[in-house]
C-alpha cells in the first residue's frame, strides 16, 4: 500500500520560454490568466498562461516612447498601464487590443506605479452614475474627427460620452499611483486625472501602494550619494480623500470629461489649421509684390477701380493678371478658397461649436459641484475660478461663431470679386465671354467697388508687421497661433447689441454675459480658455497633495548592491495592502552575516492604530523532500519576494553553497506561520524606528522556518525574481539573465501528480513513485489559504527560536 | 414662492429650450452678437426681429434671476427703444417686465403690488396671469380660492399640452398641501410632478420637485432620507437656479441636517449644527441678493435658535437682534416657520 506523503513536490511547471529580449518588468493580470511584460527592446508584450503564449506586443514608437520602466494593471483587468522614461509619457492600453487609449505627460520619468481601487460602496456614488446618464441624454453626440487624429488618443478621436465612461470603468474610484525620481508622487484617479501631487518626500520612489481603505499611502524611496543609496520607508496620511470619498469620485469623473472635451476641442482646431491652405495667401502675396514693383504712382485700388469702371488695365494691372495669376492660376484659386472655406465651416459647426458647449455644460454642472462649499471647498474646487472657466468657454463660443461669419461673408465677396476678375481677363486675352457671365449689374458693380474698397487698401503699417500690404485673405489670421491682435478685426459698427452694450452702465459689468475680444485670434481665446480651465482643474491636485502629511518616516538600509541597474527594475522592496485587515506590508531584505534576510515590516493603513510584530525577519531553515523525507539543511539568501495573496508571499530563496542548476528554490511562505503563532508575542521588536534599521539587526526578532511542503527546487535556472497571482494561483519565475520565464500552477489539481523534473536530493540516486496527495489538494482550496494555515494539519512548520541547530 | 417662475422663459414661442440657463445664456449671446452680413443693403430694422427680442428678454430675466436687477431694467429699456409699445414684438417684453415686477414683489413680501400686477399679466398671457394669481392667495393664506383656481389651471393646461405650466401646478398644489401640514396628499402630486419633468427632460423643474420631495420628507420625520434626497438635487440647483432658488435649497440643507442631528451623539451633533450655521449663513447670502426680507429674518431665527444650542451667547445675540429688527420691520403672516419651503 502506497502511503501518503507529508509533501511531495509542489508547483506544477505549465509554461518554460526563453526569450529573445531581457524582460525589465513583469505583471499578472489581477483578474485572468494573463502575464504583461516589459523589455529592453521597449516593447509591451501580453503573454496567456498556457504555454505562454502571446496575445499581443505594443511595439515602441516615436509617438510614445521606447523606454518602458514599469507596467500595472487596472483592478479590474481591463486597462493596463506603463510608463516610458524617454517621453515621461504614461500610456494606458487595452487588453484586448495592443492600441492606445489614452496617454498623458507627467513631469518626471516613472519608476513605479500602483492602481488600486477602492473598497468602499457608497449608494450615493449610484446616483453620480445615473447623473452621468442624465448629460448623455441632453447633450448630442459629438461627430467623430478625422481619422489622422485617432492614434494620439483614442478615445478623444471618437469623442463621446459614452467612450469616456467606458473607459472610466466602474463607479467606484480607482487611483493610478505614480513615483519618480526626487520626490515626484501624482495620484491619477482612473489612470487619467490627476487628482493631488505629492510634495515633501525625498528621493526616487521604488515601491508605491495606497491602501484600498484611502486611509494612507506607503512609499519606499532611495536617496542616493556617492554610490551608497539610503532606503526609507515613509507613510502619508490620506485621510482627506478618505473622508470626501464620494465627492472625490464625483469630482474625478467630471474633471475626466471635461479634460478629454478640451482635448476634442483642440483637435477640432487642429484639423481646422490644416484645411486652411497657404495658397490662400497668394492673392496678398501677389498685391503685395505688384507695389513693390509698380512704377506708377497710382494705387493698386485706384488700378482695379478703373478696370472695374473702364474696362482697361494699365500695363503693369495687365502683366500682373495675365501672366502672374493668369486665368487658370485665377480658376485654381478660386476652388481652392471655397473648398477650404466650406470645410473650416463644416468643422467649426459640428465639431468645434458642439464640442464646446458640452464642455460648457459639464462646466456648468462643475459650478453647481464646486458652490457646494461644505462639499466640495475643502477639496480645492473654487466657484469663482470655474465661473470664469464658464465665462472663458462662452467667450471662445463667440469667437468660433464670429469665424464662421467672417467665413460666409468671405466667400460670398470672393466669389463676386472673382466671377468679375474672370471675365475682365477674359476680355483682356479676347478670347470669347459667355454672354450669362458677362452680364453685370448696377448692384453688382457697386458690390465689387465696394469689396476693392475695403479690401485692396496699401496698409504700410500692415508690411511692417506682416511683410504685406493687403489682407485680403480673413480666415487665416483667426487659425494663426499668434498673440497679435488680428490685421483687420470684424467691423461690429452697426450692431446694437454691441452699441448698447458699451454704452450702458450696469450691464457692462454684468458676471453673466461673455467677454468679446475683437482684436484676438479663435487661437489666442482658446489658449485662454484653456489657461484658465487648466487652472480650475490644478488646484485641487495641489490642495489635496497637501493635506497628505507624512506621518511616519522609518529608515530602512544602506544599500550598496552593485547589480543595481537591473534589480532596480525589480518590485523589491515589494508593499501590499491586505484590504480585509487594513494592513500595509512591507518586504525587503537587510544584508546580515553575508546573506540576505526577509524582512517583513507590516502598519496599520489608518496611522492612528498600531499593530503587533510590527516588523519581522524570517530565516529559512530547512527543507523536508516529499518523498525520501530528507531534510535539506543550508543558508539560504533571500532574492526576490512578493505576495502571492493576503495570506501568503512567494519566495525566491538561494542556496549559498548548493552547486549550480540546483540551488534555487521557490517557496510559498504562509504568514500565518510567522504571525499567528502562540509565540508570537515573543518577536516583538526591540529596536528604534528611527534609527536605521541594518543598525540594528539584533534587535529584529528573526523566526527561523522549516518547510515540509509548498517550496520546489528550481533546477537548471539561475531564478532571481518572481511575479506571483494569487487569484489564478500561478506565479511566474525569471532567471537573472533576464530571458528565460518559467510558470508555475500554484494550486495543485485533484490528479496524480507525475512530476517529471524530479525534486530528489542532492545526490539524485533514489527515483521515488510519485503519488497523489489527496490531502494537499484539499488543504489548497481558497477557504484553507484564508484560513488560518498553521492549524491544518497537513502543514506542518516547525517554528524554532532564534538560534537553530544547524545539524544533518 | 413660485416654482415655475424661476425657471426663465415660459414665453409661448420660444425658440430654444436651453438645458440649463448657462447654455440659454450662451445662446442668448450667440444670437446678439450676429453681425448682420446684409448690413450695408438692408439697414438698420434686420436685426428688430422677433427671435432677437425673445433672446433680449431671456437675458432681462436671467439677469434678474441672478439679482442683477440694475443690468435687467437696461435691458428692458434697450428692449423698449427697439420694440416700441406698439410694435409686432412689444408684447414680448412687457410680459418679461411684469413678470420680473411680480416676481420681485413677491421676493419682498409686498403681496398687494404683486396681486395688482397680475392684472396685466393676464392681459398678455392669460394662463400665465391665473397662475401668478394663484401663487399671490396661497401666499395671503387664501387656500381655499387658491387650490379652486390651480385645479382649474391643471385641467386647463393639461387640455393645452402646456407641460411646463402642468408641472408648475403642481409644484403650486404640492406646496399648498404641505403648508396645510398634509405632506401625505402632497407626495403623490410631488412624484407626478417629478415623472412629468423626468419624461420631458426638464431638469431644472426636476430639481425643484426633487427639493419639494426632500421637504415633505422633512415633515413627515425622517430627515435623513430628505437629505439623501438633497444630494440629488442641490448641485443642478446651485449650477443653474435662480439666486432664491439657491437660498431656499441652502436652508432646506441646513433644516435637515438640525432634523437629522437629533439622533447623533453630542460631538456629532456639534459638528452637525455647526455645518448647518454655515449652510444657513449661505442661505441668508443669496436671500440678501435678491431682497428677500422676510426669508433673511427666517433665517436668523434659525440661525440664533443653533447658535443658543451650542452655548455661543454673542453670535446668538447678534442673530437674535437681527430678527428683532426684520421682525418690527415685516408683518408676520402667522405662518409656522416649518410649513414653507
Amino acid at each position: 500500500m502506497l502511503r501518503f506523503p507529508t509533501c511531495f513536490p509542489s508547483f506544477r511547471v505549465v509554461g518554460e520560454k526563453q526569450l529573445p529580449q531581457e524582460v525589465v518588468f513583469l505583471v499578472w493580470s489581477p483578474k485572468r490568466d494573463l502575464i504583461a511584460l516589459a523589455n529592453t527592446a521597449g516593447e509591451v508584450l501580453l503573454h496567456r498562461l498556457a504555454s505562454f503564449h502571446r496575445v499581443w506586443s505594443f511595439p515602441p514608437n516615436e509617438n510614445t516612447g521606447k523606454e518602458v520602466t514599469c507596467l500595472a494593471w487596472r483592478p479590474d483587468g481591463k486597462l493596463l498601464a506603463f510608463a516610458l522614461a524617454d517621453t515621461k509619457k504614461i500610456v494606458l492600453c487595452d487588453v484586448e487590443k495592443p492600441e492606445s487609449l489614452h496617454s498623458f505627460s507627467v513631469e518626471a520619468p516613472v519608476s513605479c506605479m500602483h492602481w488600486m481601487e477602492v473598497t468602499a460602496e457608497s449608494s450615493v456614488l449610484t446616483s453620480f452614475y445615473n447623473a452621468e446618464d442624465e448629460s448623455n441624454l441632453l447633450l448630442p453626440k459629438l461627430p467623430t474627427l478625422p481619422k489622422n487624429y485617432s492614434n494620439t488618443s483614442k478615445i478623444f478621436s471618437e469623442e463621446n460620452s459614452d467612450e469616456i465612461i467606458k473607459l472610466l470603468g466602474d463607479v467606484r474610484l480607482n487611483i493610478l499611483v505614480l513615483g519618480g525620481s526626487s520626490g515626484f508622487i501624482e495620484l491619477y484617479a482612473y489612470g487619467m486625472f490627476k487628482i493631488a501631487r505629492v510634495t515633501g518626500i525625498v528621493g526616487t520612489c521604488l515601491a508605491l501602494c495606497l491602501s484600498s481603505d484611502l486611509k494612507s499611502l506607503s512609499v519606499v524611496t532611495e536617496v542616493s550619494a556617492t554610490g551608497v543609496s539610503e532606503v526609507s520607508y515613509f507613510q502619508l496620511e490620506t485621510n482627506l480623500l478618505y473622508s470626501f470619498l464620494p465627492e472625490v469620485t464625483r469630482m474625478a469623473r467630471k474633471f475626466t470629461h471635461i479634460s478629454a472635451l478640451l482635448q476634442y476641442v483642440n483637435l477640432s482646431l487642429t484639423c481646422m489649421c490644416e484645411a486652411w491652405e497657404e495658397i490662400l495667401m497668394q492673392m496678398d502675396s501677389r498685391l503685395t509684390k505688384f507695389v513693390q514693383e509698380k512704377n506708377t504712382t497710382t494705387s493698386v485700388q485706384d488700378e482695379f477701380m478703373h478696370l472695374l469702371l473702364w474696362g482697361k488695365a494699365s500695363a503693369e494691372l495687365q502683366t500682373l493678371l495675365m501672366n502672374q495669376l493668369t486665368v487658370k492660376g485665377l480658376k485654381k484659386l478660386g476652388q481652392s478658397i471655397e473648398s477650404s472655406y466650406s470645410s473650416i465651416q463644416k468643422l467649426v459647426i459640428s465639431h468645434l461649436q458642439s464640442g464646446s458647449e458640452s464642455l460648457l455644460y459639464h462646466l456648468s454642472e462643475l459650478k453647481g459641484m464646486a458652490s457646494w462649499k461644505q462639499k466640495y471647498e475643502p477639496l480645492g474646487l473654487d466657484a469663482a475660478g470655474i465661473e470664469d472657466a464658464i465665462t472663458a468657454v462662452g467667450s471662445f463660443i463667440l469667437k468660433a461663431n464670429e469665424l464662421l461669419q467672417v467665413i460666409d461673408s468671405s466667400m460670398k465677396n470672393f466669389k463676386a470679386f472673382f466671377r468679375w476678375l474672370y471675365v475682365a481677363m477674359l476680355r483682356m486675352t479676347e478670347d470669347h465671354v459667355i454672354p450669362e457671365l458677362n452680364k453685370m449689374t448696377q448692384k453688382d458693380i457697386t458690390f465689387v467697388a465696394e469689396f476693392l474698397t475695403e479690401h485692396f487698401n496699401e496698409a504700410p503699417d500692415l508690411y511692417n508687421r506682416k511683410g504685406k500690404y493687403f489682407n485680403v485673405e480673413k480666415v487665416g489670421q483667426y487659425l494663426k497661433d499668434e498673440d497679435d491682435d488680428l490685421v483687420s478685426p470684424p467691423n461690429t459698427e452697426g450692431n446694437q447689441w454691441y452699441d448698447f452694450l458699451q454704452n450702458s452702465s450696469h450691464l457692462k459689468e454684468s458676471p453673466l454675459l461673455f467677454p468679446y475680444y475683437p482684436r484676438k485670434s479663435l487661437h489666442f481665446v482658446k489658449r485662454r480658455m484653456e489657461n484658465i480651465i487648466d487652472q480650475c482643474l490644478q488646484k485641487p491636485a495641489d490642495v489635496i497633495g497637501k493635506s497628505m502629511n507624512q506621518a511616519i518616516c522609518i529608515p530602512l538600509y544602506k544599500d550598496t548592491r552593485s547589480e543595481d541597474s537591473t534589480r532596480r527594475l525589480f518590485k523589491f522592496p515589494f508593499l501590499w495592502n491586505n484590504k480585509t485587515s487594513n494592513l500595509h506590508y512591507l518586504l525587503f531584505t537587510i544584508l546580515e552575516d553575508s546573506i540576505y534576510k526577509m524582512c517583513i515590516l507590516r502598519r496599520h493603513t489608518d496611522i492612528s492604530q498600531s499593530v503587533s510584530n510590527g516588523l519581522i525577519a524570517v530565516k529559512f531553515g530547512s527543507f523536508t523532500y516529499a518523498t525520501t523525507e530528507k531534510v535539506r539543511r543550508s543558508t539560504y539568501s533571500c532574492l526576490d519576494a512578493q505576495f502571492y495573496d493576503d495570506e501568503t508571499v512567494t519566495v525566491v530563496l538561494k542556496d549559498t553553497v548548493g552547486r549550480e542548476g540546483r540551488d534555487r528554490l521557490l517557496v510559498q511562505l504562509p504568514l500565518s506561520s510567522v504571525y499567528n503563532c502562540e509565540d508570537s508575542s515573543e518577536y516583538q521588536f526591540t529596536g528604534n524606528y528611527s534609527t536605521r534599521l541594518d543598525e540594528q539587526c539584533g534587535a529584529i526578532p528573526t523566526r527561523t522556518l522549516h518547510f515540509e511542503k509548498h517550496w520546489r527546487l528550481l533546477e537548471s535556472m539561475k531564478a532571481q525574481y518572481v511575479a506571483g497571482n494569487g487569484f489564478r494561483k500561478v506565479s511566474c519565475v525569471l532567471s537573472s539573465n533576464l530571458r528565460h520565464v518559467r510558470v508555475f500552477e500554484m494550486d495543485i489539481d485533484d490528479e496524480w501528480e507525475l512530476d517529471e523534473s524530479s525534486d530528489d536530493d542532492e545526490e539524485g540516486s533514489n527515483k521515488p513513485i510519485k503519488i497523489k496527495d489527496e490531502v494537499l489538494s484539499e488543504s489548497d482550496t481558497e477557504s484553507q489559504v484564508a484560513g488560518a494555515a498553521a492549524s491544518t494539519p497537513d502543514i506542518v512548520i516547525k517554528v524554532e527560536k532564534l538560534d537553530p541547530e544547524l545539524d544533518s | 414662492m413660485g416654482g415655475g417662475s424661476s425657471l426663465g422663459p415660459l414665453i409661448d414661442g420660444a425658440p430654444v429650450c436651453p438645458l440649463t440657463s448657462t447654455m440659454a445664456l450662451q445662446q442668448a449671446q450667440m444670437l446678439l452678437s450676429m453681425n448682420s452680413l446684409e448690413s450695408v443693403n438692408a439697414g438698420v430694422q434686420q436685426n428688430n426681429t422677433e427671435s432677437f427680442a425673445v433672446a433680449l428678454c431671456h437675458l432681462a430675466e436671467l439677469h434678474a434671476e441672478q439679482g442683477c436687477f440694475a443690468a435687467a431694467s437696461e435691458v428692458l429699456k434697450h428692449l423698449k427703444e427697439r420694440f416700441p409699445p406698439n410694435s409686432q414684438h412689444a408684447q414680448l417684453w412687457m410680459l418679461c417686465d411684469q413678470k420680473i415686477q411680480f416676481d420681485r414683489a413677491m421676493h419682498d413680501g409686498k403681496y398687494h403690488l404683486a396681486d395688482s400686477l397680475v392684472t396685466g399679466i393676464t392681459a398678455l398671457h392669460s394662463t400665465e396671469g391665473v397662475y401668478r394669481k394663484a401663487v399671490v392667495l396661497q401666499a395671503q393664506n387664501q387656500m381655499t380660492e387658491a387650490h379652486k383656481l390651480l385645479q382649474k389651471l391643471l385641467i386647463h393646461c393639461q387640455k393645452m399640452r402646456n407641460t411646463e405650466m402642468v408641472i408648475s401646478v403642481l409644484l403650486s398644489v404640492a406646496e399648498l398641501y404641505l403648508r396645510s401640514s398634509s405632506p401625505t396628499i402632497a407626495l403623490p402630486v410631488l412624484l407626478q410632478a417629478l415623472a412629468l419633468s423626468k419624461e420631458y427632460r426638464l431638469q431644472y423643474l426636476a430639481s425643484e420637485t426633487v427639493l419639494n420631495l426632500a421637504f415633505a420628507q422633512l415633515i413627515l420625520g425622517i430627515p435623513e432620507q430628505a437629505l439623501s434626497l438633497l444630494h440629488m438635487a442641490i448641485e443642478p440647483i446651485l449650477a443653474d437656479g435662480a439666486v432664491l432658488d439657491k437660498g431656499r435649497a441652502m436652508f432646506l440643507l441646513a433644516k435637515c441636517q438640525v432634523a437629522s442631528a437629533a439622533s447623533c451623539d453630542p460631538p456629532n451633533k456639534t459638528e452637525a449644527l455647526e455645518a448647518a450655521i454655515e449652510n444657513l449663513n449661505e442661505a441668508k447670502n443669496y436671500f440678501a441678493k435678491v431682497d428677500c426680507k422676510e426669508r433673511i429674518r427666517d433665517v436668523v431665527y434659525f440661525q440664533a435658535r443653533l447658535y443658543h444650542t451650542l452655548g455661543k451667547t454673542q453670535e446668538r445675540n447678534r442673530c437674535a437682534m437681527l430678527f428683532r429688527q426684520l421682525h418690527q420691520e415685516l408683518p408676520a403672516h402667522g405662518v409656522p416657520l416649518i410649513d414653507h419651503l
